[in-house]
């Protein structure tokens, strides 16, 4: 496997919240993207997966733990010493209506993402007209405003402004989740066209373990600010081993209608991230839990070939 | 089975400041008494515009609608707004997408459960509470009596969606409606939803109609399942045998797009063009212009809806005959 292009260590991010206490959305999370690779992230709402890689594109202040890009330590950099940064990743967004500018021609849109990072001008007409070609909208798309775009065509725009620059890495968040299947598929098609190409190297991060599975190289599953699960892709879905892995993926409604008779239903909620429970996050639904998972947290290890878990009982 | 609602040519037009948009035009649809209906289909298909005319929940002053609307011997479309109102949330009720905005925020949800039953049965304050704890203990939050005086605010999403439907089976309706009831909660919550619905449709003999773009969901959940594009049902089916062999060109190529069958990094399917504007009435059949399969019959005339053996309906002029193997 080639070098990482970007690497966390340990990662801890808490924001503070009400009455003096502490919300932990990111509890000590390791892992390393390798260049070219599509890394997805899975988890439930609140896993801490959204945070995880806004502090990877240190959107965010890192509470604790590092993050290296291309050999650099980024962890502590503020203000004007990300800017170069920043032209070297990119981020892809849920919603696409929510990521453009309303009242913005298309086109200025993309154009703006140039003048900031200093491109000259020419030469992001061409890149633009280029990309354009690439995700399979006219040229006119350019001359209209976002709400004249349907979701799936702005959600293209969206990937190709990510493009512009030619970052060394991409973080998209649930890029897929607001769409309709049909435009879904035409979204996945283009991003899995697109790596080839331009040899995309992201961190995917979405709910949906199907899309995931379908999509990525590598996959880490989340749950209350923790990896607990993560493998090559096809390993990881061959020989799901965490128990929440199992009810995750079991839980997920499938076209075969004899699928629900092995179904496990967790039972509760996920636990608040202010007070986290002592033992294993994920104990108090987990089907197979036992005294010492309460009493403490299992570390994530080898269990061969790379496949990593999070549990005592493995 | 008897039909407990019967949906004949249903038309909803509403007007906006474009013009008139030609929501529905002319939607087939039964529910029977018992069942877990599945309605699916894309954004804008119209499956929440079918489902908010079942109870006339459009405002009157901008939308016309034609057709037939049956629930057991009423006729919908002609009952007055007081007997409407009567029916909704007694005989007929929904439940919708996000719990958080259908609950009212300042009132406790003991209080909220209480009211709507109050109102419908005329009951006192007392029986009210006690309704109110029972229904709670029904869909499963513990300790009834506790949670009874908590903000919708204090619960989480899946624990508010519960809330509403103790609210909808207060008073054991015949019909409860679910537009997408699980689609704002995550997977493994959605898991129990789905399981707390079934379980009360058996328990209650109530009919469901399920509205939700996920084939997942009601491949799991239902008995029978309609597919709508542009505003019109085009194919009825029992659930196995819809999604093994699909008839109409648009269900199946619907179906294909999910991701999840093919090996990992393989093409998905995908269906060329995007749903028309409904800004003007349908003369021919609305999938043709991204139909493979579309001949000039196809493009000259909308089909009727026809059997395709064993009680499955589409509405095409060249159905699809062969199975195919599930996921």
């Amino acid at each position: 496997m080639s070098e990482p292009v970007i690497q966390v260590e340990n990662l801890v991010k808490e924001f503070p919240v009400a009455g003096k206490k502490t919300l932990h959305a990111v509890n000590g999370v390791s892992l390393a993207v390798p260049k070219g690779a599509i890394f997805g992230i899975v988890g439930e709402s609140g896993c801490g997966k959204s945070t995880l890689g806004r502090c990877m594109l240190r959107l965010e202040t890192i509470t604790g733990g590092k993050v290296t890009f291309q050999g650099r330590d980024i962890t502590g950099l503020s203000g004007r010493d990300l800017l170069p940064l920043r032209r070297n990743m990119q981020m892809i967004f849920q919603n696409p209506y929510g990521s453009f500018n309303p009242k913005q021609k298309i086109g200025a849109a993309l154009r703006e993402v140039a003048q900031v990072h200093k491109m000259p001008a020419n030469e992001a007409e061409e890149k633009i007209k280029y990309l354009l070609h690439e995700i399979n909208l006219p040229e006119d798309a350019l001359l209209r405003i976002p709400s004249e775009m349907s979701g799936g065509q702005l959600q293209r725009l969206a990937i190709a402004r990510a493009l512009l620059l030619d970052p060394a890495f991409i973080v998209a968040d649930e890029p897929v989740s607001a769409l309709d299947v049909s435009v879904q598929a035409q979204i996945l098609n283009l991003m899995m066209d697109l790596r080839e190409k331009f040899s995309l190297t992201m961190l995917f991060i979405s709910h949906e373990m199907t899309v995931v599975r379908h999509l990525c190289d590598q996959v880490a599953v989340m749950y209350l600010g923790n990896v607990v699960e993560t493998a090559e892709s096809e390993e990881l879905f061959r020989n799901l081993l965490h128990p929440y892995t199992q009810s995750l993926m079991s839980a997920i409604p499938t076209m075969d209608p004899d699928h629900k008779k092995q179904r496990i239903v967790l039972q509760g909620d996920i636990p608040s991230a202010i007070d986290l429970p002592a033992g294993c996050p994920f104990a108090d639904r987990c089907p197979k839990c036992r005294d010492i998972c309460r009493q403490s947290k299992p570390e994530l290890r080898d269990v061969g070939g790379g496949h990593m878990v999070a549990c005592h009982l493995v | 089975m008897d039909n407990l609602l019967e949906i004949q040519n249903l038309t909803v037009e509403l007007m906006s400041t474009r013009g008139i948009v030609y929501a529905l035009s002319g939607v087939d649809l039964a529910v029977r008494s018992g069942e877990i209906h599945g309605v699916v289909g894309e954004s804008g298909c119209g499956k929440s515009m079918t489902a908010k005319s079942i109870l006339r929940l459009h405002n009157p002053q901008r939308s016309r609608m034609n057709g037939s609307i049956r629930f057991e011997d009423k006729e919908i479309l002609s009952l007055s707004n007081r007997e409407m109102e009567k029916l909704r949330g007694s005989e007929i009720s929904m439940i919708f997408q996000d719990p958080m905005t259908s609950l009212n925020p300042l009132m406790t949800i003991g209080d909220q459960i209480s009211d709507m039953y109050r109102f419908h049965t005329g009951a006192s304050k007392a029986e009210g509470r006690e309704k109110a704890q029972e229904l709670l203990a029904k869909v499963g939050i513990e300790p009834a009596a506790k949670r009874c005086k908590q903000y919708p605010f204090e619960l989480s999403g899946g624990m508010q969606q519960r809330v509403m439907i103790a609210m909808s089976i207060a008073c054991s309706p015949k019909l409860l409606i679910a537009d997408e009831p699980t689609t704002a909660l995550d997977v493994t919550i959605q898991a129990q939803i789905l399981e707390l619905l079934q379980q009360l449709s058996a328990d209650l003999g109530m009919s469901i109609l399920l509205i939700t773009h996920n084939f997942g969901v009601v491949a799991e959940t239902c008995d029978r399942i309609s597919v709508m594009y542009a505003g019109k049902v085009v194919e009825t089916g029992e659930t196995r045998a819809l999604l093994r062999g699909a008839c109409h060109p648009y269900s199946r190529a619907l179906i294909a797009s999910i991701p999840g069958g093919g090996a990992r990094g393989s093409r998905l399917e995908t269906i060329p063009g995007s749903p028309p504007a409904l800004f003007e009435p349908p003369l021919s059949c609305m999938f043709a212009p991204r139909c493979p399969y579309a001949d000039d019959r196809c493009r000259q005339s909308y089909p009727a809806m026809a059997d395709c053996g064993g009680g499955h309906l589409a509405a095409c002029f060249r159905p699809l005959r062969e199975e195919v193997s599930p996921r």
